[in-house]
């Protein structure tokens, strides 16, 4: 049972680091909370099951679709949204960023009302391994943690190795002085929402497959999820989002299989861990240094 | 930059109208004075909006059905439908806006157990009579004479469900899982209570949350405890996403349920792991007497493109049980209530319909189950 449930956790955890990549990104180079977040996640299950649906694209075209559907979505907000308001009082920005959440997700809900749809079919059998008798894995939550362990080690190598990347890190370090040494900020800004979003997306794809549903308002809690991973690995750093995506995935898991009669519920924990963290570390884990927001 | 805040304003406005749009659909009926007003509240926004439309149109069948036929004692009648958006303190507004500036005769109740909950005492205070449609909670009838409901409450589903199991599956080892709200803890509590009286053990008991999509290690735990039956009190989104990660797990216990299933997207969402899931619910489309019949082809005729299901069944009798207490005490809220409580052997879509003395309907339990993707009868019972 212990194997399982560490299986079950894992595949949580890895949809969490998906999630939260993208907003840690977003954190270290705009020092900026970026509400619309969740809003991505579910914009982008959306439009795999759109391209499902009227283009007839395999799946994993379809999955491609919604990354890039959400790239776009996620550099458009950055640019109506956010840019115009840079520099300004962050309070304005998060604002902002919550206003263009409620506008993506009533829109959504006028289109396709709030019911729960059936995500629509692949072709992919949902086939079950078993590791032992007692432990299985499905292949779609294989694919999860595939496609972490993938986005991850892209995202690694796209920041070590390539100009772009490197000139992320440098804004992540000092916009001004990035920009003084002629970093295009601007375009540094929209690429790293490009692959927040886009990795978001998948998530958003993977998990409306392993599910079976989607619906308009299921990015909110993964979206509110995220921020609690981010600030409890550090805020901006990634290696420190894989881990709190990780053991956040684990404990939620842990705690509903073996504890009962608990006084907080499972989605709970999360917050509970937020504010544990903000008290004792209010760097994260692996968080630099304390900056005040 | 002030352009691009105007543009940034504009975008929140928009979201603000979007959202705000939500709150007030309630319908602009015209007032004349020879119709009689019947109310009718129930969430026809926010996420449950699809159960109070389908109500809602239930309840509007069932009226232009009445004027069709010449209306109650030669007036038409005409339906007041207020938004509560799911949320107590908006039902709560929606019914005293339908006592006192539309003044009602009385009020269809087309809402979930929270909200109609909040509402009754209000309504049993301003002596308005009452018919509740699908809301379980035992409370909602409490408190005086003027509120009745027609669906059976959460007890009777509970107990029915562990005669079932225990005496007719043989089921000996049941794990259970409820949604942890009203609806679920009050079923789940009456079935523990009966299943243990007749013999079986509940192994494991869990909560779980609306809209929880998640199951895995909750699933782990049940299928850790060997139960023969798995019985889950939730609605339909939850159902199905626990009965396809149970069999991802590989429990191969007999799936038990609660009305709550009784809806199409069950099937749509679980696939062809729904198969052989069993649940109790108050109707089926495919009962071959003629009320039934008749209103599952006016159904059809009047809405399209959906199916007539339980929600829509307990919402036109309500509506029926009202319009029928009318037909035989006119307007007067006191006869009227009373008309309705004295309601005998009325013959609704979900039943014969009759009260007891605390106002709660009597009517058979009907139990179908999951057949290659369809709903099939099994058996009906009063408990």
């Amino acid at each position: 049972m212990l194997a399982q449930q560490l299986i079950n956790g894992l595949a949580i955890g890895f949809v969490y680091i998906l999630v939260s990549v993208g907003l840690t990104m977003v954190y270290g180079v705009l020092k900026l909370l970026h509400f619309a977040h969740g809003v991505i996640y579910m914009v982008g299950a959306f439009s795999a099951m759109l391209g499902m649906i009227y283009f007839h694209l395999p799946f994993p075209l379809a999955l491609l679709l919604a990354m890039a559907v959400s790239a776009v979505i996620g550099m458009g907000i950055e640019r109506f949204a956010y840019r115009p308001l840079r520099g300004g009082h962050p309070i304005t920005t998060l604002i902002s960023g919550v206003g263009v959440a409620i506008l993506l997700e009533n829109f959504f809900q006028v289109i396709f009302t709030s019911d729960t749809l059936s995500f629509p079919e692949t072709g992919i059998e949902n086939t079950i391994y078993h590791l032992t008798q007692s432990v299985s894995i499905t292949n779609y939550k294989f694919y999860i943690v595939i496609a972490g362990v993938i986005g991850l080690g892209l995202l690694y190598a796209f920041l070590k190795f390539t100009k772009m990347g490197i000139a992320i890190q440098a804004v992540a370090q000092d916009m001004r002085a990035a920009s003084l040494m002629g970093v295009n900020v601007n375009r540094v800004v929209s690429v790293t929402f490009m692959i927040g979003s886009a990795l978001a997306a998948a998530a958003g794809v993977l998990v409306a497959l392993n599910y079976n549903s989607l619906f308009p308002s299921m990015g909110s809690i993964p979206g509110l999820k995220a921020f609690c991973v981010v600030v409890l690995g550090g805020l901006g750093s990634i290696g420190g989002t894989v881990v709190g995506g990780l053991i956040l995935g684990l404990v939620e898991t842990m705690s509903d299989g073996y504890l009962s009669g608990m006084v907080i519920d499972k989605d709970a924990i999360a917050f509970v861990i937020l504010i544990v963290i903000l008290l004792i570390k209010p760097s994260g884990l692996f968080g630099k240094k304390v900056e005040k927001v | 930059m002030k352009k691009r805040s105007f543009f940034l304003a504009g975008l929140l406005g928009i979201s603000l109208f979007v959202t705000g749009c939500a709150s007030d659909k309630s319908s602009g009926s015209t007032k004349s004075k020879d119709s009689i007003k019947l109310g009718w509240v129930g969430p026809l926004t926010g996420p449950t909006s699809t159960d109070g439309t389908l109500s809602r149109n239930a309840a509007q069948l069932a009226i232009e059905q009445i004027n069709k036929e010449g209306g109650v004692n030669g007036k038409k009648v005409e339906l007041v439908t207020e938004d509560d958006q799911g949320k107590p303190e908006e039902a709560l507004k929606a019914v005293q806006k339908l006592i006192n500036s539309d003044k009602v005769a009385g009020i269809v109740g087309g809402g979930y157990s929270g909200p109609m909950k909040t509402v009754t005492p209000k309504v049993q205070s301003a002596k308005v009579p009452m018919v509740v449609a699908y809301a379980v909670h035992p409370d909602i009838t409490k408190g005086g004479d003027y509120v009745n409901r027609v669906i059976y409450t959460a007890d009777i589903q509970g107990k029915a469900m562990a005669d079932y199991a225990v005496n007719d599956l043989k089921k000996k080892n049941i794990a259970v899982l409820y949604v942890d709200i009203d609806y679920g803890i009050s079923i789940y509590s009456a079935f523990k209570d009966e299943a243990k009286k007749l013999g079986a053990n509940v192994v494991i008991e869990k909560p779980f949350k609306m809209g929880d999509k998640d199951f895995s290690s909750i699933l782990t735990a049940v299928k850790a405890s060997k139960p023969d039956a798995l019985y889950v009190v939730g609605y339909y989104n939850e159902a199905a996403g626990i009965v396809t990660q149970s069999k991802e797990l590989g429990i191969d216990a007999q799936f038990l349920g609660v009305d709550g299933f009784d809806s199409p997207k069950f099937l749509e969402l679980g696939k062809e792991n729904t198969q052989a899931a069993t649940f109790t619910t108050s109707f089926f489309a495919t009962d071959t007497r003629e009320v039934v019949q008749h209103f599952v082809k006016a159904w059809h005729e009047k809405y399209k493109d959906s199916e007539p299901d339980m929600l829509s069944s307990q919402s036109y009798d309500a509506t029926e049980v009202m319009l029928e207490a009318m037909k035989k005490a006119g307007t007067d809220r006191e006869k009227l209530a009373k008309a309705i409580s004295e309601t005998k052997d009325f013959e609704g879509t979900s039943g014969k319909i009759s009260f007891n003395a605390h106002h709660e309907v009597v009517k058979p339990v009907i139990f179908m189950t999951v057949k290659d993707g369809k709903f099939q009868y099994v058996k009906s019972l009063n408990y």
